[in-house]
């Protein structure tokens, strides 16, 4: 229930942020994505690899109240990615799944050029912290010689809640255009109704970059 | 993983029946019910490799009853795999028997496999439970079985069986053998057996062997009382040959059966029938003959010259010792009776075979009065204290080496059979004779004591001579010198008989003669009585015991005349001749309680009384005879019945 209420604020916020942001952005970049699994006896997959894939969003940002705080709306397209391998019985696993990514995020911008300076350029930094809820798009999952797909499969057919932070750059080209880089850590809630001692979460290093339009300049 | 819910994925089944293997090899991959837990789907289906395990398996009966149980402790492979050996495990305390012990009897039986993934912490769980089923086709090249093979349905082996080591081999059923058996040592057959083909008995003996030794016979019946039974099909005939002897060159022997019809056609018994009649005839004739004999001694003829005739008492002794002769000529007249009665029962009774034989006698083995002696078949040997020598003079009996006997008896002890003889008692034998043969002629010793003999004619033969009738000649012979002629033995009865009734004849020829010559002599006495006086006291003097006068001669009688005197024989004479006559056997050593006569005569009163009544008739009717002759040649007959004493 408190999930289902916070996805409600998290859909109107973006609502709202969407029709009176100051910045648009668009980013691109690697997702190094990772389960972080513990069966019913409480043991780790062995030999569990991630992989880096692209990921792709648009987003939107507007300060708050003048402050150096922002909050973020994007949405982006994940794919993560994972092979596990079990010498002692000889299973090979392998995860690919794709998620539409929605991100309500806070930042706070600091050294950042001023506005009113002929000199608009300059770089600020910043560190973001993000509440995001992923919708599977598509996903397969190979078990040795076979292949299955995940849609509808327990862990995979809910919204998966996470929690990202990091920190980024930004690179004022002019007074509407910044360019910028990030890096997120990401880790889900648990997913799934499992009970025991069997738990599942994500975990994601991403490193984007991005380009952002400032639609309102104030001096 | 705590979860021990495993199931087996399979298991193979090898039974096993090799070497120093008893059991049954066993192979399975333990699969790990419970799925691997991973993101998404579950692994499933994962093997349990490398994981300490015990095994407990049972086989159950069809009602599911544990006949065998035992436990393995074993660790998986790497590919969750164990192998291990149903049979070699370790038995539980609560299996009933030992794996060796499990009757495979065909009923099913069923595998239960039990499986603990703790060999510390033991907890079953059910593994598998599978019949135990047969291998629907085995191909097999070798098959080595060390144990018991016990195959319930049909076994069809299209090779040859061999069972080696000198293992029996037991067949609780019928065997049905099809083509040639060949059983190359003993056989030994507890039960009946029937043999419906044509059975040979071809031993390879290597030489002939003892002829008297128990092992060179091939074939050998023992045991039980009885020995070989023959029986054909229907009833027996002629055409019938129960056993025939063959040698290399014909049938040497046979014995036949026989009909009614054909004992009928017999010769032998033909004559042996005739030799009987002969015997009753003469017996008849003996009987009269003693009947006779009792008028005779019955009665008295004295001739009484001058005043009167005299009449003398027959002596009673005499009467009672004729009597005893009659009664014992019945006697043997009842035998000479019985005996072919008896004889013919016998032969229709006991009618059925019959042995034939291309011999001619029957013999016996007869013992040498000189060891050393040598004698050839054909002689003619004589019997003396019932040994053999070639002394025919004073022998008791005259007899002829046998030559090839169809029944040889008395045989004697191995290894003493150069001491006897054979010799022919009964039937046709070669002798050797001097002379020219006729048949019919009667062959005697020749007199030398060589052994041969001499052939006389019936025509020729002298009463001496009887006694020394070796046998009658059935074939001649025209040689001057030597010859060997066929010649009948030990049926010299019936050819006595015809001798008796020639000298019976001779001797009723002389008895007339005597008669005559007795009647001259009394007309020769009256004449010399009326001429020398006192010749009747004189006469009388000389008679000895028949002195007493009864009675005086009428006065009235003529001096010349013959006065015969008839007493009449009483019943207590005829008994008093009839114990006279058991006396008399009884001291010849007849045993007389055995004596078909004398037995019945005990036995049966009327049977007695019949033969008394008889006995005083046929004695009336001789003495009716000669009164009726006395009173024909004028003498003067005088009756005296037991009354009128």
């Amino acid at each position: 229930m408190l999930m289902r209420k916070l996805f409600g604020c998290l859909i109107f916020t973006c609502f709202v942020l969407t029709v009176s942001s100051q910045q648009i952005y668009l980013k691109t970049g690697k997702v190094l994505s990772s389960f972080d699994y513990q069966n019913s006896e409480g043991n780790s997959l062995s030999n569990l690899e991630g992989a880096f894939l692209n990921n792709l969003g648009i987003g939107a940002r507007t300060p708050v109240f003048k402050s150096p705080c922002n909050i973020s709306f994007e949405i982006s397209n994940d794919k993560f990615s994972a092979s596990s391998s079990d010498t002692l019985l000889g299973n090979y696993s392998e995860w690919d799944v794709s998620f539409l990514d929605l991100n309500l995020g806070v930042d706070y911008e600091f050294l950042r050029p001023l506005y009113n300076r002929n000199d608009p350029e300059g770089f600020s930094f910043c560190l973001k912290a993000i509440f995001a809820t992923d919708f599977l798009i598509k996903g397969k999952q190979r078990l040795n010689n076979q292949v299955f797909d995940l849609t509808g499969v327990e862990e995979f057919d809910k919204p998966v809640f996470m929690v990202k932070g990091g920190a980024c750059i930004n690179y004022y080209i002019t007074r509407s255009y910044v360019a910028f880089a990030q890096y997120l850590y990401g880790r889900s809630f648990l997913i799934g109704n499992y009970s025991g001692q069997e738990q599942l979460r994500y975990t994601t290093h991403s490193i984007s970059i991005g380009f952002a339009i400032n639609l309102l300049i104030n001096d | 993983m705590k979860k021990l819910i495993v199931i087996g994925l399979s298991f193979l089944l090898i039974v096993k029946l090799s070497g120093q293997t008893q059991g049954i090899n066993y192979q399975a991959v333990i699969i790990d019910k419970t799925p691997q837990e991973v993101p998404g789907r579950d692994i499933t289906g994962n093997i349990i490799p490398n994981q300490p395990v015990i095994m407990r398996f049972s086989i159950l009966d069809a009602a599911g009853t544990i006949e065998y149980q035992e436990e393995h402790s074993v660790t998986t492979d790497m590919y969750g795999m164990i192998n291990l050996v149903i049979g070699k495990g370790i038995q539980t305390v609560i299996s009933p028997n030992a794996f060796s012990d499990i009757d495979w009897n065909g009923t099913t039986k069923s595998l239960k496999v039990d499986l603990s993934l703790s060999d510390t912490d033991i907890f079953y769980t059910d593994f598998s439970f599978e019949d135990l089923t047969f291998v629907p086709y085995a191909y097999h090249r070798n098959i080595t079985a060390t144990g018991s093979l016990i195959v319930d349905g049909m076994t069809a082996l299209k090779s040859r069986v061999d069972v080696t080591d000198g293992s029996p081999t037991f067949l609780s059923g019928n065997l049905t053998v099809d083509e040639l058996t060949t059983l190359n040592n003993d056989l030994t057959v507890n039960a009946q057996s029937s043999l419906k083909g044509q059975v040979t008995i071809n031993p390879d003996f290597s030489s002939p062997g003892n002829k008297s030794s128990y092992e060179s016979y091939p074939l050998r019946v023992e045991g039980g009382n009885q020995g070989i039974a023959v029986k054909i099909d229907g009833s027996r005939s002629s055409e019938n040959y129960f056993v025939t002897f063959w040698d290399d060159e014909r049938i040497q022997g046979r014995i036949e059966g026989q009909t009614t019809t054909e004992l009928l056609t017999d010769p032998e018994y033909i004559f042996d029938n005739v030799l009987f009649a002969n015997e009753v005839i003469r017996s008849t004739v003996d009987v009269a003959k003693a009947a006779a004999a009792i008028v005779s001694a019955s009665s008295s003829s004295t001739v009484c010259a001058g005043l009167g005739a005299c009449v003398t008492a027959p002596v009673p002794s005499l009467i009672a010792g004729a009597i005893a002769e009659l009664v014992m000529e019945s006697a043997n007249l009842a035998l000479v009776i019985t005996e072919p009665i008896l004889y013919n029962v016998f032969k229709h009774t006991n009618i059925g075979v019959t042995y034939q034989s291309g011999a001619g006698d029957y013999a016996e083995w007869l013992p040498k009065s000189d060891p050393a002696g040598k004698f050839s078949p054909g002689d003619i040997v004589g019997v003396k204290g019932g040994y053999i020598s070639g002394n025919t003079g004073d022998a008791d009996h005259l007899m002829v080496i046998s030559r090839n006997p169809i029944i040889l008896g008395n045989m004697p002890e191995e290894g003493k059979e150069a001491e006897y003889e054979k010799v022919a008692f009964m039937g046709q034998v070669p002798v050797l004779v001097y002379g020219k043969v006729q048949p019919g002629d009667f062959i005697l010793p020749g007199g030398n004591n060589n052994g041969a003999g001499m052939a006389v004619s019936p025509d020729d033969i002298q009463p001496g001579q009887y006694s020394k009738i070796v046998g009658v000649a059935w074939s001649g012979s025209e040689s001057s010198l030597y010859g060997y002629v066929n010649v009948v033995v030990g049926m010299n009865a019936g050819y006595m008989a015809q001798l008796n009734e020639k000298q019976e004849k001779k001797i009723k020829e002389q008895e007339a003669e005597i008669n005559d010559l007795k009647k001259q002599l009394n007309m020769m006495n009256n004449a010399l009585a009326q001429l020398v006086p006192n010749y009747s006291a004189l006469m009388e003097s000389g008679k000895g015991e028949s002195t007493t006068v009864l009675s005086p001669v009428p006065a009235s009688a003529p001096l010349e005349e013959r006065t015969v005197v008839y007493y009449e024989i009483t019943r207590e004479q005829i008994l008093e001749g009839i114990s006279l006559a058991e006396k008399t056997l009884k001291e010849k050593g007849v045993e007389l309680d055995t004596h078909p006569f004398f037995k019945k005569m005990t036995e049966d009163p009327e049977y007695k009384e019949c033969f008394i009544s008889d006995a005083l008739a046929s004695v009336k009717n001789e003495m009716e005879k000669y009164y009726k002759d006395d009173m024909k040649s004028g003498a003067k007959v005088i009756k005296l019945t037991h009354d009128a004493e």
